[in-house]
């Protein structure tokens, strides 16, 4: 137990650092960051390694830590969390239910006057460019790539029965400001189909005010799986 | 070599004997422990896997700021000293208090670097004002959150105009009352409380006599970085120092992020719409998202932006205004900075200034 406490008073300031640049460094190399943030975080994420090159090699050389007890142990295991948290999130993309907490009715990105023109877009991101330019495919024929949602109780409340969505959520900085843009399906969707499948939705767009709410709705919507693209989420132009 | 920094923490904890606090911290060691499980004992729960994106998204959009701002505070450290930190500040509360407010024009620092550079900058005696003010206003203040203000509302200049505007006065009101209402002592934590300028106390510090005996002169932190000569010896110790600040302050961030991920992943947001019966109603109601949702000050704008029509522009506003100031992540950093109870008062201040803002706003008719 000694022996244990004493490579802890040692150790722990430099496994803290290293674990920590590992991390961030494997992240960077496999570009998994964008599995968390924009593509812009990239030299933010290498400055943060190079901040924590020369403070690892710091903790090799300064002495070991006076001791080691339960506050120390506490704040050592608190600041290494989250790297379990950030494996564990490896490949996982929000889905349905964090549309379920999400979802304010309009589809609640931002610039609804603004303009797909505005935006660099690739060529999956049509939702987003429909958002944008609402007014402009009023009443037309699209054809949208995104997630399955069977139900959303909001949409049950507003529109007084379930009814199936297709969304993505837009990401400005990080998953924790994505904001869904979602469309209700008016058509059926296959048994088969589970909630955060891919599928590929043509139908009539509109835009329906019910109540204080503006709803965007596909009509006559034929609904078929498709392929995940290589990028689940949309970004924003900021 | 240097040593660790705790020169003025407890005697319990340097005899290496358990304390209250030590028995506390195992509690919360084993909460820590079934946090490090859940996602081998559930990884397919689809709540947990939530918690997984967004929890790892605020960490790291937050760590690499936070770990910027530890170096920053670090070189603050060893290459400022606490004369040419006072020649700095202008003699009168008011006038240092607008002055850092607005600092974050030249230096824009995020919420999440900027409380170990105020812990720094505190700690060379800046103004309790001025720190106070630059810390709620750099992350606000500033060109960053400007343009993606107006990018979130179409190039609008009106929410540009009110939330910096008011953010500003906002910042530099609760700073001079809570220098009014604080000694510097009760204030700051002890580490940072020691340290006084001569706004405090009518005199120069750096003519004192040393009060410890580690005290290192013009230097503050005690471990004697300020003997070092050389660059190199400097920036080492800049390094360690930053280490020390990395090590206090990213506990309380994780803690944050893991309270505020837990109120995302729970929260509706559209409970929040439904509260919103009047326009202070909605104020009050978007502030609290505001602090729950703990967004980045340079990406909440489009979150506002997405309650255009569901809430007033003055509760819009509201959420923008109070979002940097504070937050859960915020409040667990100020623990780094500010005595515990002074904490609360802070927040009290700072939400009944914003929520007389969303009252003059709608007094006045301003909206989009």
């Amino acid at each position: 137990m000694k022996t244990l406490i004493e490579a802890a008073r040692r150790w722990r300031l430099p496994l803290v650092c290293f674990l920590w640049m590992f991390c961030l460094l494997g992240l960077l190399a496999r570009r998994r960051y964008e599995t968390f943030l924009t593509a812009n975080f990239l030299p933010i994420l290498a400055l943060a390694v190079m901040a924590l090159l020369p403070m690892t090699l710091c903790a090799l050389l300064r002495r070991a830590s006076p001791r080691f007890g339960a506050r120390e142990a506490l704040a050592t295991a608190i600041v290494l969390l989250p790297l379990v948290y950030i494996r564990h999130a490896d490949g996982i993309t929000l889905g349905a239910s964090a549309l379920q907490t999400r979802y304010v009715g309009t589809g609640a990105l931002v610039n609804r006057n603004g303009s797909s023109a505005d935006l660099a877009v690739p060529e999956d991101t049509s939702l987003l460019t429909l958002f944008l330019d609402a007014d402009k495919f009023e009443g037309k024929d699209v054809t949208l790539v995104g997630m399955l949602a069977k139900g959303n109780p909001q949409v049950v409340e507003l529109l007084g029965e379930k009814r199936p969505l297709i969304f993505r959520f837009v990401i400005n900085c990080c998953a924790a400001d994505a904001a869904p843009i979602a469309l209700v399906l008016e058509g059926n969707v296959a048994d088969s189909m589970r909630d955060d499948d891919w599928i590929e939705a043509t139908g009539r767009f509109r835009v329906r005010k019910v109540d204080r709410f503006e709803l965007l709705v596909l009509e006559e919507a034929t609904i078929r799986p498709t392929a995940a693209p290589s990028q689940p989420y949309l970004y924003s132009l900021w | 070599m240097i040593s660790p920094r705790n020169k003025s923490a407890p005697a319990a904890r340097d005899t290496g004997g358990p304390s209250p606090t030590d028995a506390m911290a195992g509690i919360a060691l084993a909460f820590v422990g079934a946090a490090f499980l859940l996602p081998f004992l559930a990884p397919d729960n689809e709540t947990v896997r939530n918690f997984s994106v967004i929890f790892s998204s605020i960490i790291l959009e937050a760590m690499p700021f936070m770990l910027l701002g530890t170096l920053i505070g670090g070189l603050i450290e060893v290459f400022v000293s606490r004369e040419r930190m006072d020649s700095l500040s202008p003699n009168n509360s008011l006038a240092s208090a607008c002055l850092a407010a607005g600092m974050g024009v030249i230096f824009p620092v995020c919420e999440c670097a900027i409380v170990p550079v105020v812990r720094r900058l505190a700690g060379k005696g800046l103004p309790a004002a001025a720190a106070i003010a630059y810390l709620l206003a750099g992350p606000m203040v500033n060109p960053v959150v400007g343009f993606s203000t107006a990018m979130a509302y179409n190039l609008d200049w009106r929410p540009v105009v009110v939330r910096l505007g008011f953010g500003y006065v906002i910042a530099v009101g609760v700073a001079l009352l809570m220098e009014r209402f604080f000694a510097r002592s009760s204030l700051f934590v002890p580490e940072i409380a020691g340290a006084t300028s001569r706004h405090a106390h009518g005199h120069d510090h750096s003519h004192e006599p040393p009060k410890e005996p580690q005290h290192d002169h013009g230097h503050g932190c005690g471990c004697g970085c300020g003997k070092t000569q050389g660059t190199a010896g400097k920036m080492v110790a800049a390094c360690n120092h930053a280490l020390d600040d990395f090590m206090a302050t990213a506990p309380f961030l994780v803690a944050g992020a893991a309270l505020a991920t837990v109120a995302q992943v729970c929260l509706e947001r559209r409970l929040f719409v439904d509260l919103a019966s009047s326009p202070l109603a909605s104020s009050a109601v978007m502030m609290l998202l505001a602090v729950l949702l703990n967004l980045c000050s340079e990406a909440d704008a489009f979150i506002a932006a997405s309650f255009q029509g569901l809430v007033p522009f003055s509760a819009q506003m509201a959420f923008l205004v109070i979002g940097p100031m504070f937050d859960i992540k915020l409040l667990l950093m100020y623990r780094n900075l500010f005595k515990a109870r002074e904490i609360p008062l802070l927040a009290a201040l700072v939400s009944i200034a914003v929520l007389l803002m969303s009252a003059l706003l709608e007094v006045l008719g301003v909206g989009i």
